[in-house]
């Protein structure tokens, strides 16, 4: 009997010497509100740096670095520079529940960019809630519009609605009633289905054509949707198989107006295809992915762009979306502290829902927040419709009409 | 007719991965797991010839034979020849050593050009063609005519010349060939080394129509070794046929169906034809793999 | 037996040392293991439960078959799918996986029944792609390409369980499992496997149903798949089908390979270093793939065991394994019973592709007789062997035992009601000890006992006693007994077929057949052969040989047949055989230039 109660005191020492080591070892187990005059505001960043993800990653990486030179040249929060930690997820759900939970372990972080992508949001996102920890992500799904599940999480991007409200306002204004749309599992099929229920109400149906992840040729997809004689083809696929569908369309040769969508846009345009291969496709796009276009004239987006640039060593590589949405993440947990002057995430939630554009004016996009709705609504003066004619620094050249 | 010729456009592809297997099958009776993934290898190698170093078509087509060759010599030499002489050429040993050849290749493709896919003009120009009231792409005619050809070159130099012939007495009856002086050895592997040849030299051909992924090793092999199944394993005029049949199947259910069938109806064939007739539908007794 | 030995053999012969260490991980906590530490040791959990699927599969019944992946993604989906109904019970998931598992385990496992080989690996390879189809199919339930999420607390009989209780649960399903695992490949199933990896035509002649291993092994190795689905979900609180992959996949494999495939304890080793190895290090995660691979082509060319085959080997070297319990304990050859029955095979024959192999066999062998079998080759000896032991189907005629019809019954079938039998070339078991190949003779006696063996009932110690028993009297018979404990791959060649005989009399057989026993021995070894024969005999058996020498023949049968062309040319008494004419100008004239058998049946290929 003696050796176990040996054991289990042992063992219980041990504990408490372990509790009490890391506890007031880390800045955020103090009582929540560490405000001004406390350490300096530290915005935990997991990334996919390894793994299959990892080009993505490192871009995403280099738009959150920008985001924290830029806020930093407006004199940081708290009176203190930013600090970001960048975490690498390797894209990994369960790879990003781990290191998620080894950052609550350490006592709750003050603002988490929860993932990178879908499925690494979607697995940290329930557990950070938990803790009580304050989010921005750029995660576009609209599961995780619910403040009442997920009442400390921002997204900083559009919705799929959005993009495809934008779509419906485009094509409502050409007169076009029936649509097929091509999409690729994975990337899109959930999109797809929100963009013909989007459309339902405008009187406008939609033919979905799904073609395979690992498809190497599109054409039986193409003449699928091409078949119902639709008045407008709408490409919304996003990786590999966007090459497909892009040459199918160029062999079929239909004369059918064709859109591609924001989905399509944001992915690498120059390694899909040649710049013929856009002939006659029209891109819809974040407003200022396009070269030229009036929200790039703002200070706000030459000082992303110049930051971006300075953190990717001059050229941006991939699109402009990958940049951004990192870039937003981290602007929109910055400003939440240094509205609500606190590290609560009750209060710095409450400083978003309240915040007015002019409150966040590093913000690329709108700041609209309220209790109901933690996404920012982009309106159509932030979607673009423009021919292609290249990239130049992941931004779309328009093609001259 | 679109529909047809797309299907033998892209049953082209399977076909000519069957034809890459076949080689080692029919002169070794080993199956080469790596086949598909060199031929991805050969695309990304015509990729960067072609784009990186402005190496011609045919320049790139050369280079990429050499190269490829000199893999399927190296699967052979670390990844074949160790285990056939140790536990012989049937032990499951060898096959988890070609699939880790297959992963390696994989690996060093992800590590060396990483992930994100690449596109590779076709050198024969993009202008679709009308033929017979269907819509083609240059680079799917191309594709069809090197099919028939390396199928039917195939079949003839198995048939007319003594490596063929004696390729053929070796996987019959290994002993009674060593017997009668057939190096065995020499036959595998001058076998691994034309497969890989094979591949590269189709590169710059099958880059434009495949892709420049790594992540189509799987379909490639997979569907190859479908077109092979249902054709017969060691015909080559089978190769043409199983990946013709695999190539319309796709294409026709795809564009009738939906996405999620062509795989399920492909799984569900080659499950069938593996039961009910294991050699394939012009396949010869000795090389039953089931 | 000392204390020291006591010792030696509880961690040697026993699961103790892997409990302990079990044990010890899930009291971890503890001592302060941290959260995100429970988690990687959690994942590891997860893998060791696949590794060991695989191991029973690959390493064990020798087959690729890597339906693994669809099964853990059955098991995850399914117990997220009750999760969002409200069933949050863990073992209520644990309960409805397994069952799903067996389920997906028996349909993946299909085409294996026919399949082997290239084939069935390339068809399982089939099942990564068709994972995501499938799951969209049925996309209300499985969430489609978005998969499920938020499924955090799992509970257990209603109490919520929190990230330790997860994690002790996780280590505690592994290691059961790993120990019925381990019981059952230490019983005759696990032996079946191994011989089935090595000859499927030997595992029939044996008694064993190759189709009913193969199944089998396939759904029992579904299992710990499913399992590990469900606490994969847990720890994850999130499926989608990006997590089942071909890197999965192909990083199972190469764990599985580096553990030692064809070990139990392997499995979490492998698990181990795919977990914690440098491949996680950021440096490494671009070459990850490459180093599977490599993995995969240097484990498979050099160390084809694994770490677990180098462990056994450094063990076998440091601590020499004690003989076997019971040998030389004063049983001698009288307990063996060795019940021969009468053999009548009436009017068969036999053609291959439109070639005469059988036309017309009659022959009759009585039981306390040995009977031989002689002729040129090519007179079909072995096909008759072979028709008898159920191997082929006759065209026409029939076989029969003790009155019972045999013809028709499959090869297994023919075994277990009686007929042992002998192959030219000694099939290679790998690291199977001579006393085990000597057991393996006794598994058509009775039925697998795998639940029993699974859950150490008695009844698998009282048949495991038996087996015991008869194979040291088996091999005593022989003079084999100091050889026991030796791995049968390192006998020499004559004393590998003398202990083929061996494994037949062990099995009691009703009639022995035995094809070409001589062939390659040397003069002792013959004697040897020969006085075991006479002894098989004295007990009662009845014996049939297939054999070239003719003097051996000549000296030990007491009925010889010669055949030619597929017909019994000659019958009767040794000294009347030998000197029938058309014997002798067909084939005693003839002897000294000796030629390789055809239609022979090797074991190896079929």
């Amino acid at each position: 009997m003696r050796a176990p109660r040996i054991l289990v005191a042992a063992a219980t020492a041990m504990t408490v010497a372990a509790g009490t080591a890391c506890g007031p070892g880390t800045d955020a187990s103090a009582p929540s509100g560490t405000g001004p005059g406390g350490k300096p505001f530290k915005i935990d960043v997991l990334l996919g740096l390894s793994g299959d993800y990892a080009p993505v990653g490192k871009a995403m990486a280099q738009g959150a670095r920008a985001a924290v030179a830029v806020i930093n040249q407006q004199g940081g929060v708290f009176g203190k520079p930013v600090e970001i930690n960048v975490i690498d997820t390797a894209g990994d759900p369960v790879q990003a529940v781990t290191q998620a939970r080894k950052l609550v372990a350490g006592g709750r972080p003050q603002a988490v960019v929860p993932g990178m992508v879908t499925a690494d949001i979607m697995a940290t996102a329930p557990l950070l809630t938990q803790a009580k920890v304050f989010m921005a992500t750029h995660g576009p799904d609209p599961r995780l519009n619910d403040p009442k599940k997920y009442p400390y999480l921002f997204g900083t991007t559009y919705l799929r609605d959005q993009m495809a409200t934008s779509l419906a306002a485009e094509f409502t204004a050409k007169g076009f009633k029936k649509v097929s749309l091509i999409t690729a599992e994975k990337s899109g099929s959930v999109g797809a289905q929100t963009i013909k229920d989007v459309l339902a109400p405008k009187g406008i149906t939609t033919n979905i054509v799904t073609v395979p992840v690992t498809a190497v040729d599109a054409t039986s997809q193409m003449q699928q949707a091409l078949d119902l004689d639709p008045d407008v083809l709408v490409l919304d696929s996003y990786g590999p198989p966007s090459a497909a569908i892009l040459q199918a369309r160029t062999k079929l040769k239909p004369a059918t107006p064709t859109y591609a969508s924001q989905n399509f846009s944001s992915g690498d345009l120059a390694q899909t295809g040649p710049v013929s291969a856009y002939a006659g496709v029209r891109l819809q796009s974040l407003s200022f992915a396009v070269k030229g276009h009036q929200t790039t004239q703002t200070p706000a987006f030459k000082a992303f762009f110049d930051a971006a640039r300075q953190q990717a060593g001059g050229k941006l590589e991939f699109s402009m979306n990958t940049y951004v949405v990192t870039y937003n993440d981290v602007i929109l947990a910055a400003y939440a502290a240094k509205l609500a002057n606190s590290t609560d995430p009750a209060k710095m939630t409450a400083a978003i829902e309240k915040a007015s554009p002019a409150q966040i004016p590093y913000f690329l996009g709108p700041v609209n927040f309220s209790p109901s709705n933690h996404y920012p609504s982009f309106g159509p003066q932030w979607w673009a419709f423009t021919g292609y004619n290249g990239m130049d620094n992941a931004q779309i050249v328009p093609a001259q009409p | 007719m679109t529909t047809i010729w797309t299907g033998l456009a892209i049953g082209a592809v399977y076909a000519l991965v069957a034809v890459g297997y076949n080689i080692t099958m029919a002169q070794s009776g080993i199956f080469n797991f790596t086949q598909g993934q060199v031929m991805v290898f050969g695309c990304f190698f015509a990729w960067f010839t072609m784009v990186d170093l402005n190496l011609p078509w045919w320049g790139a087509a050369v280079a990429g034979a050499v190269v490829c060759g000199l893999i399927g010599l190296l699967v052979e030499l670390l990844a074949v020849r160790p285990v056939v002489a140790r536990h012989g050429a049937h032990g499951h040993a060898l096959l988890v050593t070609t699939v880790g050849a297959f992963v390696i290749i994989l690996g060093a493709l992800a590590a060396t050009w990483g992930r994100t896919p690449k596109s590779l003009p076709f050198f024969g120009g993009s202008e679709t063609v009308t033929l017979l009231g269907g819509k083609l792409s240059p680079v799917d005619l191309w594709l069809v005519a090197i099919a028939v050809v390396t199928a039917l070159a195939m079949h003839l130099v198995s048939g007319r010349t003594s490596w063929g012939l004696s390729g053929r007495a070796a996987t019959d009856n290994p002993d009674a060939a060593k017997a009668k002086g057939v190096n065995v050895t020499a036959l595998r592997t001058t076998a691994f080394m034309l497969a890989g040849a094979l591949g590269g030299l189709l590169g710059p051909v099958l880059a434009p129509k495949v892709g420049v992924s790594v992540s189509i090793g799987v379909s490639l092999t997979i569907y190859g070794f479908v077109a092979l199944a249902l054709g017969g394993f060691g015909s080559y005029l089978g190769c043409l046929v199983g990946g013709a049949a695999v190539g319309l199947v796709q294409a026709s259910a795809g564009r009738y169906f939906g996405a999620e069938y062509p795989p399920l109806i492909l799984f569900g064939l080659l499950v069938l034809i593996l039961l009910v007739k294991p050699t394939g539908l012009f396949g010869h007794r000795g090389l039953r793999v089931v | 037996m000392s204390t020291r030995q006591r010792l030696s053999a509880l961690a040697l012969d026993t699961p103790a040392p892997a409990i302990a260490a079990f044990v010890l991980v899930a009291l971890l906590p503890l001592f302060g293991l941290a959260g995100h530490w429970q988690q990687q040791l959690a994942l590891i959990a997860i893998y060791t439960l696949i590794c060991s699927g695989l191991n029973l599969s690959f390493g064990y019944a020798g087959e690729l078959a890597l339906g693994q992946v669809a099964v853990f993604a059955s098991g995850a989906y399914i117990s997220a799918i009750l999760y969002q109904h409200g069933f949050t019970d863990i073992l209520g998931g644990f309960a409805v996986a397994v069952c799903l598992a067996a389920v997906t385990g028996l349909l993946t496992g299909i085409p294996g029944l026919r399949l082997s080989r290239w084939a069935l690996a390339l068809v399982s390879f089939f099942y990564v792609l068709l994972v995501p189809e499938l799951l969209k199919l049925f996309e209300s339930e499985t969430g489609g390409t978005a998969g499920l999420a938020g499924i955090l607390a799992p509970t257990f009989f209603g109490w919520p369980l929190g990230t330790t209780g997860f994690y002790v649960v996780a280590v505690v399903v592994t290691l059961l499992w790993m120990l019925l695992q381990r019981n059952l490949i230490v019983s005759r199933f696990g032996q079946f496997l191994r011989i089935l990896s090595a000859s499927p035509t030997l595992t029939e002649s044996l008694g064993g149903s190759v189709y009913r291993l193969r199944v089998q092994a396939y759904v029992i190795g579904a299992l710990p798949a499913g399992l590990a689905g469900v606490l994969y979900t847990y720890l994850t609180g999130f499926v989608s089908p990006e997590a089942f992959t071909l890197h999965l996949l192909i990083a199972l494999l190469a764990a599985t390979v580096v553990g030692g495939a064809a070990s139990v304890w392997g499995a979490p080793v492998g698990a181990a270093i795919l977990v914690l190895g440098p491949l996680q290090l950021k440096s490494f995660e671009e070459y990850s793939t490459l180093a599977y691979g490599v993995f995969l082509v240097v484990i498979g060319t050099a160390f084809s065991g694994g770490l677990a085959g180098l462990a056994r080997k450094l063990r076998d070297r440091v601590l020499p394994r004690p003989g076997p319990q019971g040998a030389g304990d004063g049983e001698s050859a009288a307990d063996l019973s060795i019940p021969g029955t009468r053999m009548v095979v009436a009017g068969v024959e036999k053609s291959f592709a439109g070639l005469r192999a059988l036309s017309g066999v009659d022959l009759t062998v009585e039981p306390g007789t040995i009977a031989a079998i002689i002729g040129p080759n090519g007179a079909g000896k072995t096909t008759l062997l072979n028709l008898v032991s159920g191997l082929l189907p006759a065209d026409t005629g029939r076989v029969e035992l003790a009155g019972r019809e045999l013809t028709g019954l499959r090869a297994h079938q023919v075994s277990r009601l009686g007929v042992g039998r002998t192959f030219q070339t000694p099939v290679d078991l790998g690291s199977m000890s001579v006393l085990e190949v000597v057991e393996s003779g006794r598994f058509r006696k009775g039925n697998l006992g795998s639940l029993s063996a699974i859950l150490r009932l008695p009844k698998y110690h009282r048949v495991r006693e038996a087996d015991r028993k008869a194979a040291v009297a088996a091999l005593s018979f022989a003079g084999l007994e100091h050889a026991a404990a030796q791995d049968a791959a390192s006998l020499p060649l004559g004393t590998r077929r003398l202990l083929e005989v061996v494994r037949s009399v062990a099995g009691e057989p009703s009639v022995l057949l035995l094809d070409e026993p001589a062939a390659g021995l040397d003069d002792s070894e013959l004697r040897e052969l020969g006085m075991l024969m006479r002894r098989i005999r004295d007990a009662g058996g009845t014996v049939v040989l297939v054999e070239h020498n003719v003097p051996f023949v000549m000296d030990v049968a007491d009925q010889v047949f010669a055949m030619e062309l597929g017909r019994v040319i000659a019958a009767g008494p040794p000294e009347v055989v030998r000197r029938d004419q058309r014997v002798i100008d067909s084939y005693l004239g003839r002897r000294g230039r000796r030629e390789p058998a055809d239609h022979e049946l090797d074991p190896r290929t079929t």
